[in-house]
């Protein structure tokens, strides 16, 4: 996978994917976790991973090189190639929560009754076609995801806000210490953008200010995220831990929907539309670190191939048990999730030497 | 090599692509999944309840579409499904009559009187965890039987459950005459610190002759003063042969056997999912204003030659816990914009001209809502029901002292009620 | 003889086999003997004699001096007899002279062509009414008309071995993107080929995926959108023998933009560019959705609505998804006869179309009557946008089949596969989802919708155009 990639398109995508990405099950999950102080744990996840994404945007202003070249220049071509793979897989891992929610927000959104496995072919289809896409494309994939996800997302928040009493958020800053760390633990895997960054690294020209952008995108982001969740339980209340899928039930008591349909599943499913495109930039991912730590950008069908079948499995397995990848997604996934999306890029910045490549930064535009 | 296996691969590519539009296509034309169509569903837009020991009787209404050109056909069909719980009984429906019933249309859950005696969240629990039924159906109890009265026959094809749904509709709410709820409203207080919760209590109307429709009229004319002074009472709204509110609404009499009409006027009181009372008319009035949003009220005020129907407007109630040192304290406060609605015995064209209420007159008004107030706090203490939501606030507001005052917070609260009348300029 | 007259006229004739070339010899004031051999049917004959003949039968000095006199403004060299029969072919005149070798070759073709008139495809409110005609040079003429520039560059090709069309590669020498004249052209030279007989196969030719459903090119038949494009930073391609014009490279976002919106009051030009995106989005997709709410979500109607639905479908034989896809193609069906029929028929069939197939199959309980709705509909929708519709057909049938098999989900997932498929094609380097995709908020003036007159400063920035400026304002001390 090669080409360019421009800032705005990565902002985008931190803005869009990062929020579609976590407004399945999250919302619903952190109900049931911390009650009504929910918000209070996701806004921590928001504000570490913001501050990871802005150490991560500042390595880019040191070096233009990607991360590949990076380790290759220090530690040596094989270990530049151990990288990228395990960062692979790596991506690969963070898919498979997504996509199981993702599965369960067909069955339940789109579909009212039980369906086979086989519906979800199509989903597999698309992420293997993305997925041999080019950095390239995943830009321009978020040029028109943005956009999506803005209308989308506001106009469920449009449906819902009015609904909703904010009086069930309270108290909020009342929150006993060890149901917040029980909230961050169990709700920071999910807050693993910053690893994206590193993908891109090299692939954009940055000029000064980029790194403010990003993670101010970052940011914008994430506060859309808890801005959901607050609303999703200002609107069921101590319901909200058994309601699922936020987006699609928060609209529920809006009473327009009374004379003219289930209009607001129309904002549901563009806004799916973003999550598959999150899903798919996921499958690029392995695919473009499989490609350069082999050496054979020409073998982006193969590895899409492979990460569609991994995830295929991975699906099939889990298929019916998504409480139990729950409680381990809960309980240990944040361990990689800090090694790869938090220390990786720290440590990737003591790889550069020096300021960027003997180059000023660009200035304006 | 290179070229000849993207040559390779466009052609497989190609004949890949021919080959899932050719699966589609099978798929299409089969469409065999199991699918519950349009045409195999049968719509179920109100559900009754029953309790008959230990089986549960549920009371479906569908909508039968009739085939017809310009779609213009729809019958109304009750059909009754027993089993332990509401999953059983909606199967036993699909068994016999082989459509699968769908409720993401139902707008009406009516629990029957033989519900309100065990835990009202045990009856609901299937609606709350059903992924396909949103929780905006309304719900209420009923005197009775919940069958019965949906299997009422109502003139003009209206459906038993529209007839209740007209009750329990927005302009009813926003004139406190009648308390609305859905399935979130009772979960979501049910849930609360406070584990209380409320539903409109639903009562057939069936009064033989004109002497008891006269009586709950309040005995008058007819028209549109009679909807206001059957409303100045305090609520209640009734589903008669036309939706309630015309010229013969007060006259009973003429209607006798055939009046089949619900009347909702009261308020069925739940705590800790146990039915613990009913809040009559005036007091369900009362707490609508002070829990709802209510645009335009009646209150009925005085008697005799002083008796006055006040319009209130603009009306702003609420209930705010205070805490100071030990002493909870409930304040009840109300504001409104008021006006003189009907009144006098001798109208003059002066008097029904003026527009200003008199200090007198709202003087009488005001006494009147506290008395209202304190008779409902009073009746509050008296089923031992949060319906305030004290301790909710108490949760909310002042977490530090919740443990301290969850257990004795509605013996110890004390009253302040504060009605602030302004008259309509 | 060496350079006998008669033999080469039979050796022309014979190369040309056809019974319309004809062969007229004159002697010259001087006696010599000239012959002139033209092709009936596409020569014209009052130039040949004015131009040609006339002077020479005044003409008394040498044979060899003759070509000095032809009144001819267009001489083409002509080595030989078999260039002379090709050139017969074109419309051209050929003398001959007794005895000298040099074979003259004046261009006096005048082919039968239609009037410019308003085109029928592209029906104009406002604006222009002329329209290309089958004639390349009547084309070009109404090009120049409207681009005075001298930087107006015009390149021919010849494509076709045996139809030998004239194409011609429009350009702005210093507006289009350095190169791109030059990829058109080999793109379209590299292509081997009997006969052109429409743009169409020239556009074949540029499209770097000729099979995609989506086109690769824009076209239109109107000269003021044609001379706009090129203005923009295009390449327009003219076809002797089309009235179709095309222009490379294409952005999706042109087909949803029509003339009038430059002649008319930008917010109403805005509110007509959203109303045609709604209309195209409606169109493809309420056949689908209704066919998905019957099927997999019936939520998405409202209850009376769907109660409605439900009445109007009771009884219908036919399943949902097979119902529409019935009546979608009788639509397909009436569609295609009424541009083939013949005028005197059409009306019956136009009956028999609406009644018959229409309410009949209503009143009978085959099809219902909201399927019929739906349909027309979208039909209607579907060609606010003329130029997308080959497309937006297909997708729609596409989408019915989806939708009737896999439902709202299969919708979805296929409208993320052309998302995808679109941002990454592109065609010269431009991306066809310009300026979306990459996103260029500036060029969005004159894309989703329409800014002012003074917003359209700049070209597209995707085209690469070398001279960005188009529109400046100078300041008036008033």
């Amino acid at each position: 996978m090669n080409g360019t990639i421009k800032v705005r398109q990565i902002c985008f995508m931190l803005v869009a994917y990062n929020a579609a990405t976590k407004l399945l099950l999250y919302p619903t999950f952190m109900a049931a976790e911390a009650g009504n102080a929910l918000v209070i744990p996701a806004l921590v996840g928001v504000a570490l991973q913001t501050a990871a994404v802005g150490a991560t945007a500042y390595l880019s202003s040191r070096t233009d090189k990607t991360l590949f070249a990076l380790v290759e220049q220090r530690l040596g071509r094989a270990a530049a190639r151990t990288v990228y793979v395990l960062l692979g897989l790596y991506f690969l891992f963070l898919a498979v929560v997504p996509l199981v929610e993702q599965k369960n927000f067909i069955h339940d959104a789109y579909y009212e009754t039980i369906l086979s496995l086989g519906m979800l072919l199509p989903v597999f289809a698309f992420l293997f076609y993305a997925g041999m896409k080019s950095i390239k494309d995943a830009g321009a994939f978020a040029d028109i995801c943005l956009p999506v996800f803005a209308i989308s997302l506001g106009a469920i928040l449009i449906m819902s806000a009015g609904q909703g009493d904010y009086s069930n958020l309270l108290p909020v800053a009342d929150v006993s210490a060890g149901v917040l760390g029980r909230g961050i633990i169990a709700s920071l895997y999910r807050f693993s953008e910053p690893a994206l960054l590193l993908i891109f690294l090299g692939n954009f020209k940055y000029r000064k200010g980029d790194a403010a952008k990003l993670t101010l995108s970052c940011a914008v982001g994430g506060l859309a995220v808890v801005a959901t969740m607050a609303v999703f339980y200002a609107v069921y209340g101590p319901l909200a831990r058994t309601r699922t899928f936020a987006i699609v039930n928060s609209t529920l008591f809006f009473s327009p929907l009374e004379h003219l349909g289930r209009l607001d599943l129309i904002a549901a499913y563009a806004f799916d539309l973003v999550v598959l495109f999150a899903l798919a930039l996921y499958v690029q991912a392995f695919t473009h670190c499989f490609c350069r730590a082999f050496g054979r950008e020409d073998f982006n069908c193969l590895f899409s191939a492979i990460a569609t079948a991994v995830l295929v499995a991975v699906v099939l397995i889990v298929n019916n048990k998504y409480s139990l990848l729950q409680r381990a997604a809960a309980s240990w996934f944040f361990i990689p999730v800090i090694i790869f999306s938090y220390l990786l890029p720290l440590g990737a910045h003591l790889l550069v030497r020096g300021k960027r490549g003997g180059k000023a930064h660009e200035d304006g535009r | 090599m290179k070229t000849d296996a993207k040559r390779l691969i466009k052609r497989g590519g190609a004949i890949v692509c021919a080959l899932i539009i050719a699966a589609l296509a099978f798929l299409f034309f089969t469409n065999d999944f199991g699918l519950v169509d349009l045409r195999k569903t049968s719509v179920v837009i109100g559900v009754g309840l029953d309790r008959a020991g230990e089986e549960l009787e549920l009371t479906a209404q569908l909508a039968v579409p009739q085939a017809a050109e310009n779609g213009s056909e729809t019958r109304f069909e009750t059909i009754v499904g027993k089993g332990a719980t509401v999953a059983e009984a909606l199967n036993e429906i699909n068994v016999r009559t082989g459509f699968y019933p769908k409720l993401v249309f139902c707008e009406l859950i009516l629990l029957g009187e033989s519900c309100l005696d065990g835990d009202v969240f045990a009856t609901l629990d299937y609606f709350y965890r059903n992924e396909y039924t949103g929780l905006t159906p309304k719900v209420a109890a009923c005197k009775g039987s919940a069958g019965e009265a949906l299997s009422r026959n109502l003139p003009l094809g209206v459906s038993a459950t529209d007839a209740i749904i007209r009750l329990l509709s927005e302009e009813a709410e926003r004139s406190a005459n009648v308390s609305t709820v859905n399935l979130r409203d009772v979960g979501a207080n049910g849930y609360s610190p406070s584990s209380f919760c409320y539903m409109p209590y639903i009562t057939t109307d069936e009064s033989q002759d004109g002497e008891s429709g006269s009586a709950q009229s309040g005995g008058s004319q007819g028209g549109e003063e009679n909807s206001a002074k059957s409303q100045g009472e305090g609520g209640g709204s009734r589903s008669e042969q036309s939706q309630g509110g015309d010229g013969n609404s007060g006259q009973g009499a003429e209607s006798g056997a055939q009046n089949e009409g619900f009347v909702c006027s009261s308020c069925a009181l739940f705590s800790d999912g146990k039915f613990v009372g009913v809040l009559d008319e005036r007091l369900t009035f009362a707490y609508n204003l002070i829990s709802g949003e209510v645009r335009h009220a009646f209150l009925r005020c005085g008697q005799g030659d002083d008796l006055l129907v006040m319009g209130l407007r603009d009306c702003r109630g609420g209930a705010k816990l205070a805490l100071d040192g030990d002493s909870p304290t409930l304040k009840l406060s109300f504001s409104a914009m008021a006006r003189v609605q009907d009144g006098e015995s001798n109208p003059t064209p002066e008097s029904e001209g003026r527009k200003i209420a008199t200090e007198e007159e709202l003087a009488l008004c005001r006494a009147e809502l506290e008395g209202l107030f304190r008779a409902l706090f009073d009746k509050s203490k008296a089923f031992g029901c949060d319906i305030f939501g004290v301790r909710t606030q108490l949760y909310r507001r002042f977490r530090k002292s919740y443990e301290k005052f969850e257990g004795s917070i509605l013996s110890d609260l004390s009253l302040s009620v504060e009605v602030k009348l302004r008259s309509a300029a | 003889m060496k350079y006998s007259l008669k033999g080469r006229i039979e050796k022309i004739c014979a190369l040309s086999s056809s019974d319309d070339v004809m062969k007229f010899t004159f002697l010259s004031a001087a006696g010599d003997k000239f012959a002139c051999i033209y092709a009936d049917s596409i020569a014209d004959k009052v130039a040949i004699g004015e131009l040609i003949i006339k002077p020479l039968k005044l003409f008394d000095g040498r044979a060899e001096d003759a070509a000095k006199l032809i009144a001819c403004p267009q001489l083409k060299d002509c080595p030989d007899e078999t260039a002379a029969a090709g050139l017969i072919a074109e419309g051209c005149a050929i003398l001959l002279a007794e005895g000298v070798g040099a074979i003259v070759a004046a261009d006096v073709k005048n082919p039968p062509m239609r009037a410019v008139m308003e085109p029928p495809t592209q029906v104009a409110v406002k604006g222009p009414r002329e329209g290309f005609t089958e004639d390349i040079k009547t084309n070009l003429g109404l090009i120049r008309k409207r681009l005075k520039s001298d930087r107006l560059e015009i390149r021919f090709l010849t494509v076709g071995k045996r139809s030998k069309t004239a194409v011609a590669l429009v350009s702005l020498k210093d507006v289009a993107a350095d190169g791109l004249v030059e990829k058109v052209e080999r793109s379209i030279e590299q292509n081997e080929i009997d006969i052109i007989p429409d743009s169409s196969y020239i556009a074949g030719f540029v499209s770097r995926r000729p099979r995609s459903l989506f086109r690769r090119n824009s076209s239109s038949e109107k000269p003021d959108v044609f001379c706009a494009k090129v203005c923009e930073g295009r390449v327009g391609i003219i076809v002797d023998g089309s009235p179709i014009a095309l222009t490379v490279p294409y952005t999706l976002s042109e087909d949803f933009q029509t003339a009038e919106d430059y002649y008319i009051v930008s917010y109403r030009a805005t509110f007509l560019r959203f109303l045609r995106i709604f209309a195209v989005v409606v169109g493809i997709l309420l056949p689908s959705l209704y066919v998905c709410a019957q099927l997999f979500k019936i939520q998405l109607i409202p209850k009376k609505l769907l109660f409605k639905i439900a009445s109007s479908v009771e009884g219908i034989p036919l399943s949902p998804s097979v119902e529409m896809l019935f009546t979608l193609i009788v639509l397909e069906v009436l569609n295609e006869a009424s541009v083939r029929m013949p005028k005197y028929v059409g009306l019956a069939l136009s009956v028999v179309g609406a009644l018959v197939l229409g309410d009949t199959a209503v009143k009978a309980g085959i099809i219902s009557t909201p399927a019929v709705i739906i349909v027309a509909f979208s039909a209607i929708c579907l060609y606010t946008v003329p130029d997308f519709v080959e497309t937006s057909t297909l997708l729609r049938l596409l989408c019915l089949i989806v939708a009737g098999s896999l439902g709202t989900f299969g919708i979805v997932v296929l409208a993320a596969i052309i998302v995808a498929y679109l941002a990454g094609e592109n065609d010269f380097g431009v991306p066809l989802l310009s300026p979306l995709a990459p996103l260029n908020a500036r060029d969005m003036r004159d894309a989703a919708f329409k800014g002012g007159m003074y917003s359209l400063i700049t070209r597209p920035s995707a085209l690469g155009v070398k001279n960005k400026v188009r529109l400046k304002r100078n300041e008036r001390n008033d």
